[in-house]
């Protein structure tokens, strides 16, 4: 409730004020608006005169008069006649406890509504010693007022001690600064000023935090005085003068270039506090009028200190002309309010007055104790005429800044400034450095002692002398298969021999593609025992991607496993070991003249330009890595250690190479096995695998599979590295493995795989380190200037030492601009720049934040967006293109004509897996900033949703799973029938939707499982089936759903012999009717095929009977499926049995066929991608048929090798029995789904079954095409017009 | 992300941001023209524009 008493006069807030009112309201029992200031009086003082001299200020200033209240109008101030005077005069033995009495009294909130909103204090601490202690609140009074005060009072009481009455009032009413207020804000002044700042920010910069963050204001603030001293004070005021500035614009300046290089920005925009009253009646008028404004200043390496001045003194100049207009509005204007966004980085509060007054002949030092809110920083520069130079408060927001970092900002601010003030200013910025001589001492030297004496040594020189020392000792172990050392080195060196004879030898470069087997171990030997450098190729990748790598690499010779592998028309040699010979070799160590400086092997990373890039290691380099690796963590022979890395991933290196070398045993994983958590921990359980290495997101993964935490019993140590490690899958391993290590390990291909470690606690808290420098290798964080970051100052992480790579193969240009001119380290070495954000912590650990650049990592992999957009912008019909990351998953957006989902496939078929946009987005236009560069942060979410009519889901489990789907694919909404892939699904996405159905329906299921059945429906059928693990989801009989009384419908596999493609059509035709699928024999084992169509049919009645003894029987079959569907709906009719239902999808009899060509195994692969829905572009083989599945993540792809190579032989083994059948005759309707686009093969027709039909043929067509023909909107028409026969049987 | 210019990356069109050094080895280093050049390495090419000294580095200096 708000009373006005007749005393008092009502009036509006100014603006300012306003703004003050509103922060207060935030957090009304917040202290922090209260600004006070300390006096010290040196002399005789009369208090009874001073309190007359204070009651006569109270009585001019309006000001403090006034309470604020809310009113429904908004706040009001309400100014009164008179005020009682809150005026303390108190005796105190010390300063210090006056002090701590001031403190008190400034932590009291206070209650505007009521006010007073000021106080005083006048301590008598000493002979002839006062300290006046005022405090009022920011709302009524500034900076600039507390001088008005100060100054009124001092004359006042002066004159009273001189028995004179003091001059008439000189302050200005506060009703006058409402006027003005009001005038200014409906003036064409107001309306060029906001015009100037929505121009000048337009493109609203980011804040620069010193903290790296921004946090609420809190209610106090942590506050640190230092003092310039007067000499270097001096020096700055005849720099101010050569400049022809003055000595604030100088130490803006310096705060600008502290606060460029400390938060790693150019653009930095500072906070100047301004008094606001320029040639306005404010001036005249103590009360809250000042202002905060944003000063934009650009801080660059090359420019000199003299035009970092020079930009200040303009600048300042032109906020002056417009610093009436209110910070919030300006925040308002840009549409930062909403966001709480601040603009402006710390503030620099320069008070260059003195109040130089006296206290009748008492001399009087004024000193700030509190300058109200602290949002951030904020850096008090007074200049006091008292011949101690200038002095400095940083204050600082608790929220932000402990006490130990601001005195840390203020040391090397101070620094700064003193070096500034002895540095020719016409040198460029390049020369100063922020941290202090000490941090630099600390980061560049202690940091980095890392100097250790070692052998010259190569790779393979230990691995060696370690098979002649213990020749029978386990080195490999892969499944059933174990080679001793002296048996793996017997056979690498023979093919050693061989590739000597082809150009093998030191310099020379071999390339290898087998996938991981025994062979792939002898092979990279091998390379190595020859003196080459190996080049490994995943056999993975795809045509074009080898094709490049072999033409830009010029091996001497390629390694394969068996011929077909590789492309051959790139003129490299190939070696097929499939059949290779190579007895005649002696299985000694071959002679080879090989250095430390020889490169050891080349591995191609991802190229921002669009161009993989060969990354050359040396000898010395990786030698360094696995001693410093073995002294660390030191393996013993009982170590076991998993190699599961694809050894296109340099973490390859030391999986395949340390083991070996220290006489342990090498335990491989099968092939694509790394992706399976499951698989893993089993195999780590069986094979007492000690040693393992994870990438983090896959270490997450493994966590949440079941029987992980079974591997605690041998497992010793598990590496993490390829991406930044979660603390929270830290100590999720902690608790799932107890006892086991945990290191985090961090370097690039160019630097021999890691070059920092640290051992992760197992409850730590915090982000993850990368930490210490390995042996011999050096760490530097640098700023723009090339200078060295002191702790917790983010820059760009360098490395240098023996680890650093050659460079790029054949790429000079490359090389020269990432291996660089190390400024720091011995006279003509090279630093490698990461493009990596990081800083030390206090400790000598490295922090990793993040990219410079658009390289991103993606599980692990290096992915430069360049190489992503420039394949993109590579494709017909694509005007433009970007690719980023959004949540784990890559996206790409294209302008232009081109067909995203075409995009897509092409992507597919040119880069590797990891490199392929799990969605591409079309766009008419790209956002575009104010300045017209790409705004990637308006770039819409892909919108990873299936087709356009979703159905309800037909059953709980249904509803379940697509709740699932969605979460863990992070989109809104999922329809039972949306396929997992389709809609961003990734393999590791997979496995965590695996884990959650697991632990949800407590069912067994694999991520074959899921693969095998992609949508939620078809996942429910699987589940509601009693959970087929994988292997049986090929058994002759699939049941897709076995519950129900209803006699089951049979659906019979079309050519390529599974039948999961009437998943969806179970799901449709809704719970309550069983649904059996029919396929093919020899999927899963090496059974024969059959030989005839109805040898075929008579096995699958035996089959169907075992499901179903007795009749009636309801047949469906889709392509060759209906023509299956036909015969054995024959067979059991002729065996007296009841059928009731055939229905035929698009199946046509024999003799239709009889007349065309069998196709042959290239048709074959032709239908197997047309069964996962692609055309048939450049595959050659079945190798790239089973390569692009897999890199377009098609559920296909998920089978085995084996059973993908079986369809290949299943479907033309149709194709000929089909044409060799002859039909008998159904007796009954036929009920025929016609996909009634038009089709090559035009002479199909479904009257051509009239012969072998005894009723009518009734059809309904679909306006699709064959293949389309099981897709869901018209699977939706195909399970309506099903049901409703069924109905019609049930009745 | 901030996406400022860094010491290698190309400067503002024309101006004449970089060096091309060269040590005792042979090897080649680009380098701002702003930053005191390295012990142990010695300009070869520049002040030019970056586009320039990475051509000079693809072609070989003489």
């Amino acid at each position: 409730m708000t009373i006005t008493l007749a005393t008092e006069t009502e009036l509006p807030l100014t603006a300012a004020q306003s703004g003050m009112w509103y922060a207060q309201a935030l957090d009304p029992l917040s202290p922090a608006q209260n600004t006070a200031e300390c006096l010290e009086i040196d002399g005789p003082l009369d208090p009874d005169l001073f309190a007359t001299a204070l009651r006569r200020v109270t009585a001019e200033a309006e000001a403090l008069r006034v309470r604020v209240a809310d009113t429904p109008e908004g706040p009001r101030q309400y100014l009164r006649e008179a005020v009682e005077l809150p005026l303390l005069v108190q005796e105190m033995s010390t300063v210090a406890e006056a002090e701590a009495w001031m403190r008190a009294d400034l932590a009291e909130p206070c209650d505007l509504a009521t006010g007073p909103l000021f106080r005083h204090a006048l301590f008598h601490v000493g002979e002839d010693r006062w300290l006046w202690y005022q405090r009022i609140h920011h709302l009524v009074m500034d900076g600039f007022g507390y001088s008005l005060l100060v100054r009124r009072t001092a004359e006042a009481y002066t004159a009273l001690v001189r028995g004179e009455e003091p001059g008439p009032r000189t302050f200005g009413r506060l009703a006058d600064l409402v006027v003005d207020d009001a005038t200014y804000r409906s003036s064409e002044t107001f309306a060029a000023d906001r015009a100037h700042w929505s121009r000048a920010f337009a493109d609203r910069p980011e804040a620069p935090r010193l903290a790296g963050r921004g946090a609420l204001p809190s209610r106090t603030f942590h506050r640190r005085t230092a003092h310039v001293s007067p000499e270097t004070t001096q020096r700055l005021r005849e720099l101010a003068a050569r400049l022809r500035a003055t000595w604030p614009d100088l130490l803006i300046a310096a705060q600008a270039l502290y606060t460029s290089r400390a938060t790693a920005q150019s653009d930095v925009v500072l906070g100047l506090p301004m008094m606001g009253r320029m040639g306005s009646v404010a001036l005249r008028v103590p009360g809250m009028v000042m202002n905060v404004l944003p000063l934009r200043l650009t801080v660059s390496p090359d420019a000199t200190f003299a035009e970092l001045v020079r930009q200040v003194v303009l600048g300042i100049r032109e906020v002056r002309r417009h610093q009436r207009y209110r910070y919030e509005d300006i925040r308002r204007d840009l549409g930062l309010l909403g966001e709480n966004r601040g603009l402006v980085g710390p503030l620099v509060n320069i008070m260059p007055f003195d109040y130089g007054v006296d206290f009748a002949g008492a001399p009087a030092r004024a000193r700030n104790l509190s300058a109200g809110p602290v949002d951030d920083l904020t850096v008090n520069i007074y200049d006091r005429a008292d011949g101690r130079g200038l002095r400095i408060d940083h204050d600082g927001n608790p929220a932000l800044y402990g006490e130990g970092e601001l005195a840390a900002h203020q040391a090397r601010f101070l620094h700064l400034v003193d070096r500034l003030a002895d540095t020719d200013p016409q040198l460029p910025l390049a020369v100063h450095t922020v941290a202090t001589p000490a941090e630099q001492a600390l980061v560049l030297d202690e940091f980095n002692r890392t100097d250790r004496a070692l052998p010259p040594t190569t790779l393979i020189g230990p691995i060696e002398a370690q098979a002649a020392r213990t020749p029978d000792a386990v080195a490999l172990v892969y499944g059933g298969t174990s080679l001793t050392y002296a048996e793996l080195n017997a056979r690498a060196n023979q093919l050693a021999w061989h590739l000597q004879s082809l150009g093998a030898r030191a310099g020379a470069v071999v390339a290898v593609s087998v996938p991981r087997s025994v062979e792939l171990i002898v092979s990279l030997l091998a390379v190595v025992k020859a003196g080459a450098a190996y080049l490994p190729l995943d056999p993975d990748y795809p045509p074009q991607r080898l094709t490049y790598m072999l033409e830009d690499a010029a091996p001497v010779c390629a390694i394969t496993d068996r011929a077909g592998r590789l492309p051959e028309d790139t003129g490299t040699p190939l070696v097929a070991l499939d059949g290779l010979d190579v007895s005649m070799y002696p299985p000694v160590n071959p002679a080879r003249a090989l250095t430390p400086r020889h490169p050891a092997y080349v591995i191609y990373t991802s190229g921002s330009t669009g161009r993989p890039k060969g990354v050359v290691v040396p000898h010395g380099a990786i030698d360094n890595r696995l001693r410093w690796m073995q002294h660390e963590y030191g393996l013993t022979p009982g170590d076991r250690v998993l190699q599961k890395t694809p050894s296109s991933f340099d973490v390859s290196v030391w999986e395949f190479f340390w083991p070996l070398r220290e006489g342990a045993a090498l335990v491989l994983a099968e092939p694509g096995g790394h992706k399976d958590p499951a698989y893993l921990a089993r195999l780590i359980r069986e094979q007492a695998v000690t040693t393992c290495h994870f990438v983090p997101s896959m270490l997450q993964v493994f966590l949440a599979e079941p029987d992980a935490a079974a591997c605690t019993d041998r497992l010793r140590r598990v590496f993490c590295s390829g991406e930044a490690l979660p603390r929270e899958t830290a100590n999720a391993f902690g608790r799932t493995l107890p006892g086991v290590e945990l290191h985090n390990l961090y370097g690039p291909t160019e630097a021999a795989v890691d070059v920092t470690y640290h051992a992760c606690a197992p409850e730590g808290s915090g982000p993850v380190p990368i930490g210490r420098p390995v042996w011999n290798t050096r760490l530097y964080v640098l700023d723009a200037a090339l200078q060295p970051c002191p702790p917790g100052v983010p820059g760009e992480l360098y490395l240098a030492g023996v680890q650093l790579a050659d460079g790029y193969l054949r790429r000079a240009e490359l090389t020269a601009t990432r291996f660089v001119a190390d400024p720091i380290g011995p006279a003509g070495s090279r630093m490698y720049r990461t493009g990596d954000l990081a800083r030390w912590t206090g400790k000598g650990e490295v922090e990793y934040l993040g990219r410079t650049d658009h390289q991103v990592k993606l599980r692990g992999q290096r992915i430069e967006l360049g190489e992503i957009e420039a394949s993109l912008a590579a494709q017909p019909g694509v005007d433009g293109a970007c690719a980023l990351v959004r949540e784990d998953r890559l996206v790409g957006y294209v302008t232009g004509m081109a067909d995203p989902a075409a995009v897509r496939a092409a992507l597919a078929r040119e880069l590797p897996e990891h490199m392929v946009p799990a969605a591409v987005v079309a766009l008419d236009v790209f956002p575009l900033s104010p300045s017209g560069k790409l705004e990637r942060r308006e770039l819409p979410d892909p919108v990873f949703a299936g087709g356009a009519r979703k159905r309800p889901p037909a059953s709980p489990r249904e509803e379940a799973l697509t709740g699932l789907f969605a979460q863990v694919l992070g989109v809104e909404e999922v329809g039972p029938d949306d396929a997992f892939f389709d809609l961003g699904g990734t393999s590791l996405l997979a496995v965590r939707l695996v884990t959650r159905v697991r632990e949800d329906f407590g069912v067994e299921l694999t991520i074959g499982s899921l693969f095998e059945a992609p949508t939620p429906a078809a996942l429910a059928a699987r589940l509601d089936a009693a959970g087929p693990a994988s292997g049986d989801a090929l058994d002759v009989v699939l049941p897709l759903r076995a519950e129900g009384t209803r006699p089951p419908l049979f659906a019979f596999h079309p050519a390529g012999g599974i039948s999961w493609c009437y998943a969806g059509l179970t799901a449709r035709l809704g719970p309550g009717q069983p649904v059996y699928g029919i396929q093919a024999r020899g999927l899963v084992g090496d059974e024969p095929l059959p030989r005839t169509l109805q040898e075929e049919a008579e096995d699958y009645v035996e089959r169907i009977r075992e499901v179903q003894p007795q009749g009636p029987y309801r047949l469906l079959g889709w392509s060759v499926g209906g023509v299956l569907a036909h015969t054995v709906a024959v067979l059991l009719q002729e065996a007296g049995e009841e059928v009731q239902l055939l229905a035929l999808l698009d199946a046509f009899p024999a003799e239709q066929w009889r007349e065309r060509p069998a196709p042959e195994e290239g048709d074959a692969l032709t239908a197997v991608l047309r069964m996962a829905g692609f055309e048939r572009t450049d595959e050659r083989d079945r190798d790239d048929v089973l390569a692009t599945l897999r890199r377009a993540g098609s559920p296909l792809a998920g089978l085995s090798d084996h059973t993908l190579s079986r369809i290949v032989d299943i479907v033309p083994n149709h194709a000929r029995m089909m044409r060799e059948h002859r039909h008998r005759r159904y007796d009954g309707d036929l009920l025929f789904f016609t996909a009634a686009a038009p089709r090559p093969e035009h002479w199909l027709t479904r009257e051509a079954w009239r012969p072998h039909v005894s009723g009518v043929i009734v059809n309904h067509d679909l306006d699709c095409t064959h293949p389309q023909l099981m897709r869901a909107r018209h699977l939706d028409d195909i399970a309506a017009h099903l049901a409703a026969r069924l109905k019609e049987f049930d009745a | 992300m901030t996406t400022q210019a860094g010491p290698f990356d190309p400067g503002p069109d024309g101006q004449e941001t970089h060096l091309v050094l060269e040590n005792a080895q042979g090897r080649l280093s680009l380098w701002p023209a702003w930053r005191a050049v390295p012990a142990g390495w010695a300009a070869r090419f520049g002040p030019a524009p970056h586009s320039l000294c990475v051509g000079q580095v693809e072609t070989g200096l003489g």
